[in-house]
């Protein structure tokens, strides 16, 4: 699958085709695609239909726990944009011979693949704004850089309805944040918490810093167009000043002499999955945090089960 | 090492898609009377019915005035003469 890198640079296609995109050239048809082009666009939008689904079995328990009929409705509408994404990128998977149903339906567990993120059911609806303000904010700059630099046009266009959906989910979780913050102690107590395991979580959504990436055929053939360490800057660019202004403590700041803003810790730092709680003073190696990745939570495989076998139960409401 | 799944979604695909091949129909619509009618989308379905209702719910981001679903199949191209893809999503 891997082509090694001295193969792309001996090959005529694989060169132009990658002048030809950063020129801002974009493809219409499969047929203009190369090889490592495809390989890299379809692995793109597997992984992020994959964290479409997931949605659901990370957001719906709350729905059980959330206050008022309308937070419920907000949640069950918010599952339902992101099956309506995931359906769209399955569409767009089809175009390269993938079948949608034995996608979903036939697929083992283990072999979804997840982002930590959203890995964890919500197990209140506190947890679940949270997680619209911080998480949705991360995967809204990862689908937004998609829909402006993604050079497989068909893409960046299904990507519109997408990020216009999106951002209803983040003002959503701001707005429901800051009320929670306000409420009581207890609820303030409760957003401080959530977002003391949801901050680093987000911030490792946008994966390996650059200088340690070995993957580089999405920016090369401008499948995305902002690296990793450029879309995690963007994220903190929001959320920091959110939570400042809102008085939510959070592990990052301005950094004047640098002109950025940076986390308060190196990562990757450990975590304790059952009491989830970050020990920042253990980091662990990258070689250990893939290795974490890759495994997934130990909710992943039984979220994922439930979903292929719809065994939603008769608990849901 | 595989997950064991108690009960996996059994899926006839002929049956639930209506034949062996999967059909596609495109997805217009309009926001109000003075914007154009757009491709907003693409949706698979086993019949017209499936397609309108799946079209409705999936592309559901504005209050269209007006919305409807072509088979692609019934779709003839000017420029894309020849191509595989006769027209692509949103």
């Amino acid at each position: 699958m891997a082509t090694a890198l001295k193969d792309i640079q001996e090959d005529p296609r694989e060169r132009a085709l990658q002048e030809k995109v950063a020129t801002g050239y974009q493809l219409e048809d499969v047929e203009e695609m190369t090889d490592r082009y495809k390989d890299v666009l379809v692995n793109t939008v597997h992984i992020a239909a994959d964290l479409e689904v997931v949605t659901l079995p990370t957001y719906s328990p709350a729905i059980k726990t959330s206050p008022t009929l309308e937070d419920k409705i907000a949640i069950a509408a918010a599952c339902q944009d992101e099956l309506g994404h995931a359906q769209m990128m399955y569409r767009i998977l089809e175009d390269f011979g993938y079948d949608t149903h034995s996608f979903l339906f036939e697929r083992d567990p283990e072999e979804w693949r997840t982002f930590q993120m959203l890995e964890f059911p919500h197990e209140d609806y506190i947890e679940s704004v949270v997680s619209m303000c911080y998480g949705d904010r991360a995967g809204y700059i990862t689908t937004v850089d998609l829909e402006e630099n993604c050079s497989y046009a068909p893409l960046a266009r299904s990507l519109r309805k997408v990020n216009y959906e999106e951002t209803f989910h983040v003002s959503h979780g701001e707005r429901w944040t800051k009320f929670f913050w306000n409420q009581s102690d207890d609820s303030r107590r409760r957003v401080q918490e959530t977002v003391d395991f949801y901050f680093p979580l987000c911030a490792a959504w946008f994966g390996m810093p650059d200088d340690l990436k070995t993957r580089t055929d999405q920016l090369a053939y401008r499948v995305r167009g902002a690296s990793n360490d450029e879309m995690r800057q963007k994220w903190l660019s929001r959320v920091v000043p959110f939570s400042e202004s809102v008085g939510i403590k959070v592990p990052a700041h301005y950094d004047a002499d640098q002109g950025k803003y940076v986390l308060d810790y190196e990562a990757p730092i450990y975590l304790d999955e059952e009491k989830r709680e970050w020990d920042y003073s253990r980091q662990i190696t990258w070689k250990e945090q893939l290795k974490i990745w890759k495994k997934g939570s130990k909710h992943k495989v039984p979220s994922i089960a439930r979903v292929i076998s719809e065994e939603w139960g008769k608990d849901l409401w | 090492m595989a997950t064991k799944l108690k009960s996996r979604k059994k899926i006839d695909q002929k049956r639930e898609r209506g034949g062996t091949d999967p059909k596609y129909y495109e997805v217009f619509a309009r926001k109000d009377s003075h914007s154009e009618l757009s491709h907003v989308g693409s949706v698979e379905a086993p019949n017209d019915q499936l397609a309108q209702v799946r079209a409705w719910y999936i592309y559901d981001q504005h209050k269209w005035k007006e919305m409807c679903v072509v088979p692609l199949e019934a779709i003839i191209t000017v420029t894309e003469e020849g191509k595989s893809a006769k027209i692509k999503m949103a």
